[in-house]
């Protein structure tokens, strides 16, 4: 099992979770959904967009209608 | 000064309202051709077309040289649990920082842990946004820092938090 999930790496996805529009997400074609989830969990867009079938291009106009952040953690020293 | 662009960050860029900024720092940027592929939208197509036509930005024209190098980075992030997998288009990206000693501009994760956990990739700059946009504010291109990751998370969706991670 990969284990490179960290504390960041949590922190992000629970960013994405809070921030995503979910009956966006919900409403979408079966594909679109899983690849929006992907995204959720991963933040990986080009892994999302193969997923969906689409082009990163496409997907990043859907990820952003599902409100769906891009998550960049500045370290606070 | 060179960058390498992944397929991730430059369609983020090509969003962003201060996307003329990338221009101001680098003398060009490498892309590997796989990127284009990626581009649909009208918006994005004028902004590659533009920096193409212009000649800002290069198809990397030695990718034929970068295979073994690939490989090799594909093996580390699909063999090392602590790395996220890598795909193609950002090993590429990074290769070519790597064999060009320039610049990585992405945000993958497992481009970040490569650098972070190997030696071997440790000397190669990556960027993410928040690095680049740092990097305009100290050389005086933008003059409010927390206005402008503002304005470029309204424009690409991106949110920067700050955390203490111990």
């Amino acid at each position: 099992m990969r284990g490179y999930s960290r504390s960041e790496d949590e922190f992000e996805r629970e960013i994405r979770r809070r921030y995503a529009d979910w009956e966006f997400i919900e409403k979408q074609p079966a594909k679109i959904k899983a690849a929006l989830k992907l995204f959720v969990e991963t933040g990986d867009s080009y892994k999302a967009a193969k997923l969906a079938g689409l082009t990163v291009d496409e997907f990043e106009e859907i990820r952003i209608k599902a409100r769906i952040p891009k998550v960049i953690v500045r370290e606070d020293v | 000064m060179i960058a390498s662009i992944d397929t991730c960050f430059l369609i983020d860029w090509s969003r962003y309202r201060g996307r003329r900024l990338l221009e101001e720092i680098f003398d060009y940027v490498f892309v590997a051709e796989e990127v284009l592929g990626e581009v649909k939208t009208e918006k994005t197509v004028e902004y590659i077309s533009d920096l193409l036509a212009k000649g800002f930005l290069v198809i990397y024209p030695f990718k034929s040289e970068l295979l073994p190098l690939v490989r090799r980075i594909l093996e580390v992030s699909i063999s090392d649990p602590r790395i996220p997998v890598l795909d193609p288009p950002e090993a590429y990206a990074f290769a070519i920082a790597y064999r060009e000693d320039c610049v990585c501009l992405t945000e993958n994760k497992g481009v970040l842990r490569l650098v972070e956990y190997y030696d071997e990739f440790r000397e190669v700059k990556v960027w993410r946004s928040l690095e680049l946009i740092e990097y305009l504010y100290r050389k005086g291109l933008i003059r409010d820092l927390e206005g402008e990751l503002k304005k470029y998370s309204e424009d690409t969706r991106h949110v920067f938090p700050k955390k203490r991670f111990g």
